[in-house]
């Protein structure tokens, strides 16, 4: 149907088809940064949903991957939308790694569509967040991104209290277009790119460092009381080559073997063995924790600090695991002035 | 009845995937089942020699998929023992030649006609892999008591876990008991906690199996010889008959002092 609509607009009316960057006329989409994330608009009334899609294409190969991995929310107004439609967007931008987690509009009907696929679906005026109204008032508040430009970071995307996981989708409609690998290998719907905040680059840790802390604080860090998505509970032993990411904290009955990777937003858990890579508050919680009945992680990251384990950087690396003195106790570790610290749980 | 197909797999190379199946499959068929041993490492086909059958092929398993030949005609038999046949790899062409599919095909025309169908996999977890694993019922691991062997096995498990939803069964190969005694090498009891897999046997780490894999006749066939034994109870235990643990021999210290000798 798409297909049939594209050639029809293509031959009747190529006209109507508005260029990206027509300085003149304002665009039918224009992609803005707000206070919370990019936001696409996608213009009321006219333009059909073809030529709109066409056009954001376009946009996007301008920007050259400027929004790779970023999320974005989609702003369409009263335009009545089927989720069809919406997912010909999503099949556009996952080919730029980028992922929608709502939609804004006025229309019920579009709104309802929205909230059974499973994104976040918000008034226009985003009054249903109470957030800080991201049309008209407060322009200082937001700043365009200008597409082809790149001397202005993409904003960094705030938490937001309302998310939920763009795997969402998928699970709605069938074919949606995630990588097949992709969906495999991450077992819960995860954030989309716990990486956002900066972190110190990975392989750089100096070996006989215990720990080793950021050398810029990011500013985008943190309100711990945002609740990032409900806790995940995960019962089995994760194996090598095996990643769990997860935007909450991650609670695992089970063993996490060398070669595996947990990343959560929020805490993490094992009850049981602790042997592979974790990471927690990925997203830039310092006040996570990780705490495991049997703590021997290869290394250890939380928010923008890395540890290693002592014996896996004393002189017999490849023994570490198997030829340790089991303290028998579950231990925690947290970040305290500037570096992680590891105790026995008991202590409190 | 159709037969059970058994893949034999390790992720890591040079554990003893090929050496484990000529000789299960020559212990199984010594304990009277009709087995087909097929080895699914084309481009690098080792098992015809280690079974000592290298010199009487004709067709291979991709003649057999691109129809130059029936598939009995490809079978090779082994004469040492009841029934046992090979299906050998073709050297020529590589692990494109053949899909899952075609496998799968192969292998249901060889479980009509035997009890068990071992399949010898290649290392890694690439095509040749996963043309492997496709058509198995069971999956047996093999892997020795290293941390890297142990890595990728436990990345196979999930695999298999993963794509073929079955449970893969261990056996620990060129386990050395003087050096785990030793706390020198890592123990089953640490192997098993890390896989968390059902252990199917252990194979003592012994210079007959090099000698017999070179001579081109397995082990197994002498089961006189104390390490055959090890062989004979995995093939009893895949059969389903509970039989213990293999008590390693100790080699006295007159013995270690002859060989010091060299006498």
């Amino acid at each position: 149907m798409s297909e049939f609509n594209q050639a029809t607009s293509k031959t009747n009316n190529p006209v109507r088809l508005p260029r990206p960057n027509a300085s003149s006329k304002p665009s039918i989409v224009r992609i803005v940064g707000t206070g919370d994330g990019i936001v696409m608009r996608i213009g009321d009334q006219d333009g059909r949903w073809s030529d709109i899609v066409r056009v954001l294409a376009g946009h996007l190969a301008k920007a050259e991957g400027f929004f790779q991995g970023e999320r974005v929310a989609i702003e369409i107004g009263a335009r009545l939308l089927s989720a069809d439609d919406l997912q010909q967007i999503a099949d556009v931008l996952a080919g730029y790694n980028i992922a929608i987690w709502a939609v804004r509009t006025s229309n019920p009907e579009t709104r309802r569509m929205v909230q059974d696929i499973g994104l976040a679906a918000e008034g226009m005026d985003g009054s249903q967040e109470g957030q800080p109204a991201s049309t008209g008032k407060n322009e200082r508040a937001r700043w365009e991104v200008h597409l082809g430009q790149r001397n202005q970071a993409a904003p960094a995307v705030k938490p937001h209290s309302e998310f939920q996981p763009p795997q969402a989708i998928a699970d709605a409609i069938a074919d949606q277009a995630i990588d097949q690998a992709e969906r495999t290998e991450a077992v819960s719907p995860g954030p989309p790119k716990p990486e956002t905040t900066g972190r110190p680059a990975f392989g750089s840790p100096a070996a006989e460092a215990e720990a080793i802390h950021q050398t810029e604080d990011t500013d985008d860090t943190t309100d711990p009381e945002v609740i990032l998505a409900p806790p995940y509970i995960f019962r089995g032993t994760l194996r090598s080559g095996q990643v769990f990411r997860h935007a909450g904290t991650i609670m695992l009955i089970g063993d996490v073997n060398p070669g595996a990777e947990v990343i959560s937003g929020g805490d993490i858990f094992v009850w049981g063995r602790l042997r592979g890579i974790v990471h927690a508050g990925a997203m830039g919680n310092e006040r996570a924790v990780v705490c495991a009945i049997d703590f021997e992680p290869i290394q250890l990251r939380i928010a923008g600090y890395i540890a290693m384990s002592p014996k896996a950087v004393s002189n017999e690396p490849g023994r570490w695991f198997w030829r340790r003195n089991a303290v028998e106790k579950p231990e925690v570790a947290r970040v305290m002035g500037k570096q992680i610290v590891v105790d026995v749980w008991d202590r409190e | 009845m159709a037969g059970v197909v058994l893949t034999v797999t390790s992720g890591k190379g040079g554990v003893g995937k090929t050496t484990t199946s000529a000789n299960l499959g020559t212990a199984l068929a010594m304990a009277g089942q009709r087995v087909v041993v097929v080895d699914a490492d084309l481009g690098l086909r080792n098992l015809d020699i280690v079974m000592g059958l290298e010199s009487r092929i004709v067709y291979t398993v991709v003649d057999v998929i691109e129809d130059r030949c029936p598939l009995h005609q490809a079978l090779i038999r082994d004469k040492r023992v009841g029934e046992l046949y090979l299906l050998p790899a073709s050297q020529t062409r590589d692990k494109d030649a053949v899909t899952p599919d075609q496998m799968m095909t192969i292998c249901q025309e060889l479980q009509e006609i035997a009890d068990y169908v071992l399949i010898d996999s290649p290392a890694g977890i690439e095509a040749g892999f996963r043309n492997a694993v496709a058509p198995a019922t069971e999956v047996l691991i093999v892997t020795t008591p290293e941390v890297s062997a142990l890595r990728d096995a436990d990345k196979v498990i999930y695999l298999l876990e993963r794509d073929v939803g079955i449970e893969p069964r261990l056996i620990i190969n060129r386990y050395n008991p003087r050096l785990v005694r030793r706390g020198d090498m890592l123990n089953s009891k640490d192997i098993l906690d890390i896989l968390s897999i059902d252990l199917l046997g252990i194979v003592p780490d012994d210079d007959n199996i090099v000698i017999s894999t070179n001579k081109g006749r397995p082990i197994a066939l002498e089961p006189e010889v104390y390490v055959s034994r090890a062989y004979h109870n995995i093939a009893q235990r895949i059969l389903g008959y509970n039989v213990p643990l293999l008590r390693f021999q100790e080699v006295s210290w007159w013995e270690r002092f002859r060989r010091m000798l060299g006498l």
